[in-house]
Formats: C-alpha cells, sequence, structure tokens
C-alpha cells in the first residue's frame, strides 16, 4: 500500500486508473492539470508519482522538471500517449524513471509498472 | 492566359502552401493523440467489464464486449499509424518546393531503371508529345514516387512487355500514367492499395508493394502537394496508375 498522486486530465482515465490502484490497496491523489500536479506534488509524501504529459496549463515535462530541480526524487512513471522517441528521451533525460505509452498498456500492466517501483 | 508567374508569386505560392502543410500536421498530431486518449481509456473501461469488475457478464455480454474491445483495439493501430506517419513528415526533412521540369524528371527517372528494364527485355515509353510542365514541387519527394510506380510496373510486368508513360494537361492539373500490361491487381485486393493507411503495421509489412517507399509513402507525398493518385487495373491484362499534380496558380509553359 502506497502513495499515489494521478496527473492526468482525462478524467475518464484518470478516475479508471484511480480505481484500479485503490483496487490494489492504495492511497490515490489526483491532479487534472500541471499547475495542479505541481502543487501537489510539492507537498511531498507520495511514493510514486503517475504523471501525463500533455496537460493544461503547465506540461508533464515542466513538471517533472520542477520536481527534480527541487531536488524531489520520487518515482515518475510517465504516462503518455505521446510515443515520439524525442518525446520518450526527453522525458527520461529529465528523471522519468518509466515511461508508458498509454494505448500500449492495459490498466493491469500499469498497476504491475506501478509496484515495481514502491518498496 | 498563361502568362509566366513572377518569382515573387512563385515564392509567395510555396510559403502558402508550406504553411498549410504546418498547419495540417498540428491538426492532425493533436487530434489523433486526443483520439487515441479518449480510445486507450474505452480499452480499460471495456477490460474492466470484461474481468467482471463492475459484475458479472453473461457469454453474450462477453461476445458484444470482446467485439467492442477488438474494434476498439483496430482504431487504437489506425490512429497510431495516423500518428507516426504524420510525424515521419514532421520530422523528414521538410518539403523542399521548388520549380520543376517535369518532362525532365521523368526521363531522369526511366533513366535510373535502365539495368532492371533490360534485365526483363520491357521496353519502358515515354511519350514526350504531351505538353511540358514547369511545376512546383519537391523534385526528390516526386522522383521518389515515380521511382515507386515505375519499379512496381517492372516488378509485376512479364518479361519483354511494355511500360507506357503518359502525361495529360487538364485545366488546372497535369496527369501522369504509368500503364504495363502485367499481371494487374485482382479486384478483391484493390481496395486495399491505398487503404493501407488505415491498417496496422504489421497488415502494411505483410502487403508491401517494391522495396522502397511503396504506393503508400507516393500517395502521401502526392496529397502533400495537393494532387491525387489513382489507378485502374484488371488481373491478367495490366494496371495503369495515375497521379494528379496542380499547377501554380500561373504556371509556366516550357518553349
Amino acid at each position: 500500500m502506497a502513495k499515489i498522486l494521478i496527473v492526468e486530465d482525462d478524467t475518464f482515465l484518470q478516475g479508471l486508473a484511480a480505481g484500479r490502484l485503490q483496487k490494489d490497496g492504495h492511497e490515490v491523489a489526483v491532479a487534472s492539470n500541471g499547475t495542479e500536479g505541481t502543487i501537489q506534488a510539492e507537498k511531498r509524501g507520495f511514493d510514486l508519482v503517475l504523471l501525463d504529459l500533455m496537460l493544461p496549463e503547465k506540461s508533464g515535462f515542466d513538471v517533472l522538471r520542477d520536481m527534480r530541480d527541487s531536488g524531489d526524487m520520487t518515482p515518475v512513471v510517465v504516462f503518455s500517449n505521446m510515443s515520439d522517441e524525442e518525446e520518450i528521451k526527453k522525458a527520461l533525460d529529465l528523471g522519468a524513471n518509466s515511461y508508458l505509452i498509454k494505448a500500449n498498456f492495459t490498466l493491469d500492466e500499469v498497476a504491475a509498472k506501478v509496484a515495481e517501483f514502491i518498496k | 492566359m498563361n502568362n509566366p508567374a513572377s518569382e515573387e508569386e512563385i515564392i509567395d505560392y510555396i510559403e502558402e502552401l508550406e504553411r498549410q502543410n504546418e498547419f495540417k500536421s498540428e491538426l492532425i498530431s493533436t487530434s489523433s493523440h486526443q483520439m487515441r486518449t479518449s480510445l486507450t481509456a474505452n480499452k480499460w473501461a471495456i477490460s474492466m467489464l470484461l474481468n467482471g469488475d463492475s459484475g458479472p457478464i453473461n457469454e453474450e455480454q462477453r461476445k458484444l464486449l470482446s467485439k467492442i474491445a477488438e474494434n476498439n483495439g483496430q482504431m487504437i493501430a489506425s490512429v497510431s499509424e495516423l500518428i507516426d506517419i504524420n510525424h515521419t513528415e514532421e520530422t523528414h526533412p521538410r518539403y523542399n518546393f521548388e520549380p520543376l521540369n517535369l518532362h525532365d524528371l521523368i526521363v531522369d527517372v526511366i533513366e535510373d531503371f535502365h539495368a532492371e528494364s533490360s534485365e526483363k527485355d520491357i521496353a519502358v515509353s515515354f511519350d514526350e508529345t504531351g505538353e511540358n510542365h514547369i511545376l512546383i514541387g519537391d523534385k526528390q519527394k516526386i522522383k521518389t514516387v515515380f521511382q515507386a510506380l515505375i519499379e512496381n510496373a517492372l516488378k509485376y510486368s512479364h518479361e519483354g512487355g511494355s511500360i507506357m508513360i503518359h502525361t495529360e494537361t487538364g485545366e488546372d492539373e497535369v496527369v501522369i500514367s504509368v500503364k504495363d500490361e502485367g499481371i494487374g491487381i485482382p479486384e478483391s485486393e484493390q481496395s486495399s492499395i491505398f487503404q493501407k493507411f488505415y491498417r496496422a503495421k504489421n497488415a502494411q509489412k505483410e502487403h508491401s508493394i517494391g522495396s522502397g517507399l511503396g504506393l503508400f509513402s507516393a500517395a502521401h507525398v502526392i496529397q502533400a502537394h495537393g494532387g491525387n493518385i489513382w489507378f485502374d487495373s484488371e488481373e491478367g491484362s495490366g494496371s495503369t496508375f495515375y497521379i494528379s499534380i496542380p499547377f501554380p496558380p500561373e504556371e509556366v509553359i516550357v518553349e
């Protein structure tokens, strides 16, 4: 059981992911845009952040950059539908721990990936 | 009527084409990512239903949901394909639009295939009596389109056959045709040739035609020039592929 922050603007997708992770016994907080994502992340205390990249107000790249710049090394699993190599590389270079292309994964696989990063 | 366009007019036209092209790419990129996100949410929700996460389902419901899941998966594959193709266009060297001499280009490509055509004893002829045109396009990319068509024509022609290239001037475009007397395309497969655009990668690989860009990319290039590509074919008697390329606003006729 862990504390997980989901930053995702598609509320349907966000709800599904949150529901699935809660089923595994995790405590889940959600943010629907990048600004809110940063505010939540700054509170710290999360064991993992599931981060979308294309977000309103502030991109997931910027959320990730701000986290790492402030020394927040919470594991970040990017889950995005951007599949271009440059974007994947950029996210990993910024310090993402893993990159999932949403459309290629099932919810169970996303949950399994999350479990890998939680001690 | 056919006053030569000034250099300035041609440059304006090229810039307009480039702007339109960029706009289209952005639109495709944004909307296809949105579609993929919605389709992903559907995929997840369907699998939850199938897993019985929201209660038991009966056999008929399972069948229907499986069908929906399958269709949804196909849509994800199509949208992903669209994203990849659009991305390829965005990251490729930009289209380098410049004036190009149509006849010269065709003659060049025919020469490129001299070895192959001699080997199969196929006569590749170009009817140069048609009016020549200076078009605005990316010379290298248009060349690859002709290469793809001639390569296919050679590949599917019988030994000793002939390939005929012809140009026809329309009101606002030139239509180039490449006719062969080869094996033709079975009627059942005709619709799939350009449908590739909407197909999954594996299907595309399996049915890939030609070693280079193939028809799919050829269509992509021609569409980027505002033109069209189509064909007539009868199994056993050959195929004719047509490409249309629109004229710039006031095109220059080569004397």
